[in-house]
């Protein structure tokens, strides 16, 4: 059996599980949840005249949904394998290890897609009532943010699935909702500051001077006020979810199952 | 061709002070079932795991149908059901197996699951219909299942794609006994209409007896003896126990006048004698020879074993037998 065969293979049985997964149908509801406030408003108020900030009223949804819920669908499905004897149903075939990480990395960054999307959509429902404006940034930036919420997110879960490969055992809600949790509030930049934070007591011009190399590299350097567009914003994630993905294949090529 | 061979396999565990497998040499007959016992520990399961890719060993090789495996790689010919079966609890059996049927690529998933649940035996209502529900779904997760319904589960998974080798741990643990037999004869039939190869571990030897046709031994992780259905068969054939007061001197004896006897020395000094065929050696005329040639003979009794009773003491015995 060829290698792309193999990861097809993967790939149907990792959607065919999500789709019947409800940590990631719960990574759906919960942006619908945050719109709803928004979306009742307009409804109750429909000659209200109502503006709404972009930053304010559309990235938090897409916030919730593309970041935190991307994380919380992985956390909760690797959780799921892990935990019950599923991983071995996947691992049991030719290239089965290698194509199983694969196949949760490429699915992540579709949920990350699809919850992007959604959460868009959510955000932008209120634009149904007649008298509401969005205003702020240019269309051409939001979509930019969009996808660097995306983008990060899909980071943020591959990063989350490696520990958990390496805890090998994560059980239940718990679990699956803390990794998602200290995922989402950024734990793998605060991981990246680790140097700097060794760095202070010995010498702070040093730990300055590590401060300007890693702060341009944090995954969260793409969100917030300090958003730049450039080939950052798909650069770097793409090469952590690269670093990720390896140590992923490695732990998971010697994991006792 | 060997279905299934391992070259001086190893692994332990806890820094190598737990050795689980202990340099295990292992041949599998093509189209055989071969059954490997042991006691608790001995190191049964966690060889099928180093077969079936689920571990890394130490030391040594695997080799399925003539393809050497790389540690922690698995094939997609064999059914593996080692331990607890692989299954999502919170799917229903269908939908465990139509994962299952994806992961391999099988061209019709949904008529493989069908097939399969319906070998096992396991009925529509415990399997659910792999439905998609919206919502939190109704039906019948797998861990509502009984331990014998998740058992069949667990051995529909390791049939579904049509495995040319089975490995199956302990598989009709939990089983009633309906069941049991069913699935037993489920295996033979299996093997005997397929070919498929099966390598099964249990601790109930009067089913193994039933199905297979080569044995495993296992000890301390060590493989000490494998043995044909026919040999335990002989070694199960009546025999009888002499105590003579020249030991050595008997068995040249008989060696020499009764060529077509069987004489092995045990452990305490006693005599084992059988006879070509299975039946009794004949008393009178061993008696005779032996008393002709002045040797002794202060005890004299006929054994009839079973097979179950051979195992044990094949698993017991940690002697290697004089004149075998």
């Amino acid at each position: 059996m060829s290698a792309m065969t193999a990861l097809a293979n993967q790939l149907r049985s990792a959607f065919f599980l999500a789709s019947r997964d409800a940590y990631v149908k719960g990574a759906f509801v919960l942006p619908a949840l945050l719109a709803v406030s928004t979306i009742l408003l307009v409804l109750l108020f429909p000659d209200a005249n109502m503006h709404v900030m972009f930053e304010s009223g559309l990235l938090g949804i897409v916030r919730t949904g593309a970041l935190f819920g991307t994380c919380l669908a992985m956390a909760g499905i690797v959780t799921h394998d892990v935990s019950s004897g599923g991983l071995r149903a996947a691992v049991l075939a030719e290239r089965g290890r290698g194509g199983y990480v694969a196949s949760r990395v490429i699915l992540a960054l579709v949920l990350a897609v699809l919850l992007g999307v959604w959460s868009v959509l959510l955000g932008m429902a209120p634009l149904l009532g007649p008298r509401v404006v969005f205003e702020g940034m240019p269309a051409g930036e939001l979509a930019l943010r969009v996808a660097a919420h995306v983008l990060v997110g899909w980071t943020y879960a591959v990063f989350g699935m490696l520990l958990l490969w390496l805890a090998r055992s994560p059980r239940g809600f718990a679990s699956a909702f803390f990794a998602a949790v200290i995922l989402g509030a950024g734990v793998l930049n605060a991981l990246l500051l680790v140097p700097v934070a060794v760095l202070i007591p010995l010498s702070q011009e040093l730990a300055f001077g590590a401060i300007q190399l890693i702060v341009p590299i944090l995954p969260s350097s793409l969100l917030g006020d300090a958003f730049v567009a450039d080939a950052r914003l798909v650069v770097l994630p793409i090469a952590y979810v690269i670093v990720f993905w390896a140590l992923s294949r490695r732990v998971m090529a010697r994991a006792p199952l | 061709m060997n279905a299934i061979e391992t070259s001086r396999l190893s692994k332990s565990f806890s820094h190598g002070t737990v050795r689980a497998v202990r340099d295990v040499s292992l041949a599998v007959p093509a189209g055989s079932v071969f059954g490997i016992v042991g006691k608790n520990g001995a190191g049964k399961s966690t060889l099928l795991k180093l077969i079936s890719g689920l571990m890394r060993q130490e030391a040594g090789t695997v080799s399925v149908l003539g393809r050497r495996l790389r540690p922690c790689e698995s094939d997609s010919r064999l059914g593996v059901l080692v331990e607890a079966p692989a299954v999502y609890g919170r799917l229903d059996a269908f939908e465990n197996l139509m994962n299952r049927a994806l992961v391999l690529g099988l061209p019709d998933p949904k008529k493989a699951c069908r097939e399969v649940l319906e070998l096992v035996g396991l009925d529509a209502r415990a399997a659910g219909d792999g439905r998609r529900r919206l919502l939190w779904p109704r039906g019948s997760y797998v861990d509502d299942l009984s331990t014998g319904q998740r058992q069949r589960l667990g051995v529909a998974l390791a049939l579904i794609g049509h495995p040319e080798v089975l490995l199956l741990d302990e598989p009709l643990t939990g089983i009633d006994p309906t069941g049991v037999a069913d699935l037993r004869a489920l295996l033979v039939r299996l093997n005997r209409e397929r070919g498929i190869t099966i390598v099964v571990s249990s601790h109930v030897l009067a089913d193994l007896e039933r199905m297979c046709t080569h044995y495993g031994i296992m000890r301390d992780g060590a493989l000490v003896r494998t043995l044909t259905a026919e040999g335990l068969a002989d070694a199960c054939a009546t025999y009888l126990t002499l105590r003579v007061d020249a030991p050595e001197r008997a068995v040249a004896v008989l060696a020499e006048e009764l060529p077509g006897l069987t004489v092995r020395v045990l452990p305490d000094g006693a005599l084992r004698v059988t006879a070509p065929g299975g039946g009794e050696p004949d008393r009178a005329v061993l008696a005779q020879v032996l008393l002709a040639a002045g040797i002794a003979v202060t005890e004299l009794a006929a054994s009839t074993p079973d097979v179950e009773a051979e195992l044990v003491r094949l698993i017991d015995d940690a002697a290697t037998e004089k004149g075998r």
